[in-house]
């Protein structure tokens, strides 16, 4: 890192994780959410490959002290049943972790797909016409009822569980992709260099994928981004209702902790019982919150270029400046004779 | 004459917004020769723009309809051609130039990406990887007749060679660096300095001559026998514009294509094209070879069009304008669709549409080439002030 953000002469074309650096130094905050994320994912990887190294105790490991408050052995305390409540905060974020990336990801892939669709392939009267129309009705139908309790009579009816839960969250979550992947895509697909694609023989497919796709990535992986925090908080929503999975138990998770706290103890005399857990999601959302905040910097080419050092030969030659205007620039590079067009000569 | 490129007969084009019904184009006739240059020249919404994309096909169908008339491209009528068949058609026959050189490149891709894809696509064409339009009466040139049509078989005949024909195959393999140098050789071509650096910057680190630049370089990468500028110069200013122009004319002597000019600027067309059609309200009003109809024209808006246009050494008095406004396309005037704002109006004006007659009583009026105008009084023009 010391070495990429030092200041020697960096030679043409800046390795992109440089780059990436850089946007991101530039932006305090998105920065911070970016080494929180980071620290959060290697966190979770930890715990879940070796939890010994960071985790003191089992899931449901009693310890002998009961409602003990915050200590060096025990940094959240214990609970009612002597459970450590550090251990179990812990154990419970590579899952927590994985609900949240894995629910939006696969909303993503799914409403991404349908939305790219909609939105492109919509000349009415054709099939994809029909297709298209198909599509955002039935995504209108789920838009109309509020998630949460969508999710919650999804879950009724497939049963408690993790996976049914995360299940009935991503039925509630995809339509929201199509809504956003569909009104990008019919802003880019009239711009002229769509156009310009297909008049130089792109095929409609092909101008999809990589004409359009390219060009809507951009908002849909910050607000995928921002994404992972909101679907953290709805799932700890309804395992606080305690559908999802039991705690104490051999999987502990953070909604079904916060639950458990509240009932288990009065928050007034135990408070790091019920903060403990509340802390966590709330760190995990913050992170990501920032991360996608900046990264629309790092992806955009125009800011980005701007953190390369090197790349594009200075101006005059390629920016313009207000003193250097364009036309001086364009003739140094062009070499072509200036010759106004004079309309009155012939007529 | 060599045989004409691009016949387009009689081309009709509307518009159905809402129940209202467009007449963007109608009954234009057209022909080209390789090494010829069109103009196009028209006011603002007299369909100029919807006859050049509609040559290609690339109006987006619906909203837009071509009613009637046919677009003969080398032997094919365009109007005809499938959906799905247009792509081989557009990427390996005609190139287009569009208006907007600050939206026509793709914000996400370096110029390098940009151009490779236009030569990709005709390099795999010639390949015979990807499927060449085989309709009409002869297949175009480059896409010589694929023996192998699907890339399993191209393949399989590269991996094991034997005979001229797969020798030949092996030798147009082109790698990498072999794209790389065609990429560099196009820019060069459209007269960049320093095309290496330039390969590496996105549109937007580009002056808008550059990025019209590209766009002539994409659009001849593809070798086309016929190219639409579409106002290529207009979003540009007047410096940039005049080396623009310049470097067109001279691309035109080395290409040899076929050129269609569309544009408002009547000094951009005297610079550039051979002949020139004048359009009005969708319709050709006055064609003929340039100097020609510069010197005498002979309809009405036509005469009015090069009165209004501003010459720089005349600075006394206001501008000349043609009186009345244009007509709405959705319910155009009857007969001559100039008649409303004509000086020479008189009552067959209003009832019949004149048809485009020679100048020159003696021509023979099936020349398409000769000075003709769509007024029934044109030899009363010369007089008008």
């Amino acid at each position: 890192m010391a070495t990429a953000t030092s200041s020697a002469p960096v030679r043409r074309g800046d390795h992109p994780i440089v780059v990436f650096w850089r946007v991101l130094r530039a932006n305090p905050l998105s920065l911070f959410g970016f080494l929180l994320v980071a620290l959060i994912c290697i966190v979770a990887l930890i715990v879940a490959v070796a939890p010994h190294v960071l985790v003191p105790y089992g899931p449901e490991q009693e310890t002998g002290l009961f409602n003990a408050p915050p200590s060096w052995a025990h940094p959240f305390g214990t609970d009612g049943l002597s459970f450590d409540v550090y251990s179990n905060v812990m154990r419970a974020l590579p899952l927590d972790l994985g609900l949240g990336v894995g629910i939006a990801g696969v909303s993503l892939v799914i409403g991404g797909a349908l939305g790219l669709i909609a939105g492109f392939y919509d000349t009415p009267g054709t099939l994809g016409g029909y297709t298209s129309v198909s599509i955002m009705r039935v995504t209108d139908v789920f838009l109309s009822f509020p998630s949460l309790i969508l999710a919650l009579a999804i879950t009724r009816v497939l049963g408690p569980g993790i996976l049914n839960v995360a299940i009935a969250v991503i039925i509630t979550w995809w339509p929201y992709y199509v809504r956003l992947v569909r009104g990008e895509v019919l802003a880019v697909k009239h711009l002229p260099y769509v156009t310009a694609a297909r008049a130089a023989g792109v095929t409609e497919n092909r101008i999809l994928l990589r004409h359009v796709l390219r060009n809507v990535t951009e908002p849909l992986v910050v607000y995928f981004t921002l994404d992972i925090g909101t679907v953290l908080v709805t799932y700890s929503t309804i395992a606080y209702i305690g559908v999802a999975s039991k705690y104490p138990g051999p999987q502990p998770e953070w909604g079904a902790m916060l639950a458990f706290y509240q009932g288990s103890a009065p928050i007034s005399s135990y408070p790091w019982l019920v903060l403990a857990p509340g802390l966590a999601v709330f760190v995990t959302v913050i992170a990501f919150s920032l991360l996608g905040d900046g990264l629309r910097d790092i992806l955009d080419p125009r800011t980005r270029r701007a953190f390369v050092r090197g790349a594009a030969p200075e101006p005059p030659a390629e920016r313009p400046t207000p003193d250097a205007p364009a036309a001086e620039a364009e003739s140094d590079r062009g070499e072509v004779p200036v010759v106004a067009p004079d309309p009155g000569a012939v007529a | 004459m060599t045989d004409p490129v691009l016949i387009v007969n009689d081309l009709s084009v509307t518009y159905t917004v809402g129940a209202g019904t467009f007449y963007a184009v109608s009954d234009v006739s057209l022909e080209i020769e390789p090494g010829r240059v069109i103009g196009i020249v028209g006011e603002t919404g007299c369909g100029k723009s919807t006859l050049a994309k509609a040559i290609p096909r690339l109006l987006p169908e619906p909203p837009a309809t071509i009613g009637s008339g046919s677009i003969v491209f080398r032997g094919t009528d365009l109007v005809k051609v499938g959906r799905r068949q247009l792509p081989m058609i557009r990427g390996t026959g005609i190139g287009m130039i569009f208006q907007e050189p600050l939206n026509s490149l793709n914000p996400a891709f370096r110029v390098y990406d940009q151009l490779l894809e236009a030569i990709q696509i005709r390099h795999y064409r010639e390949m015979g990887w990807v499927k060449s339009f085989q309709g009409g009466e002869r297949p175009f040139d480059y896409s010589k007749p694929p023996d192998t049509t699907t890339v399993a078989g191209s393949l399989s005949k590269i991996i094991v060679p034997s005979g001229a024909a797969e020798e030949a195959v092996r030798d147009r393999l082109a790698t990498r660096s072999q794209f790389r140098e065609e990429v560099l050789s196009y820019l060069r071509l459209v007269r960049i300095n320093d095309p290496e650096t330039i390969l590496n910057l996105y549109p937007h680190e580009l002056s808008g001559g550059m990025r019209q630049r590209i766009m002539i370089a994409m659009a001849l990468s593809e070798k086309p026998s016929l190219l639409i500028a579409d106002e290529p110069t207009s979003a540009l200013d007047v410096t940039i514009q005049a080396q623009v122009l310049t470097l067109m004319k001279e691309l035109i002597d080395e290409v040899q294509a076929a050129i269609l000019f569309i544009s408002h600027d009547l000094g951009v067309i005297a610079e550039t094209a051979d002949e020139i059609g004048v359009m009005y309200a969708g319709r050709i009003v006055e064609y003929g070879p340039v100097a020609e109809v510069f010197r005498d024209p002979r309809h009405p808006y036509t005469k009015a069009l090069l009165k209004a246009a501003p010459a720089h050494y005349k600075s006394d008095g206001p501008l000349s304008s043609i009186p009345g406004s244009v007509p709405n396309l959705s319910r155009p005037p009857s007969g001559c669709r100039f008649h409303p704002r004509c000086a020479l109006a008189r009552d067959v004006c209003k009832g019949d549409t004149p048809p485009l007659a020679p100048v020159d009583p003696a021509a023979p009026p099936e020349s398409r080439h000769i000075h003709r105008s769509a007024c029934y009084f044109q030899s009363e023009v010369p007089g008008l002030p």
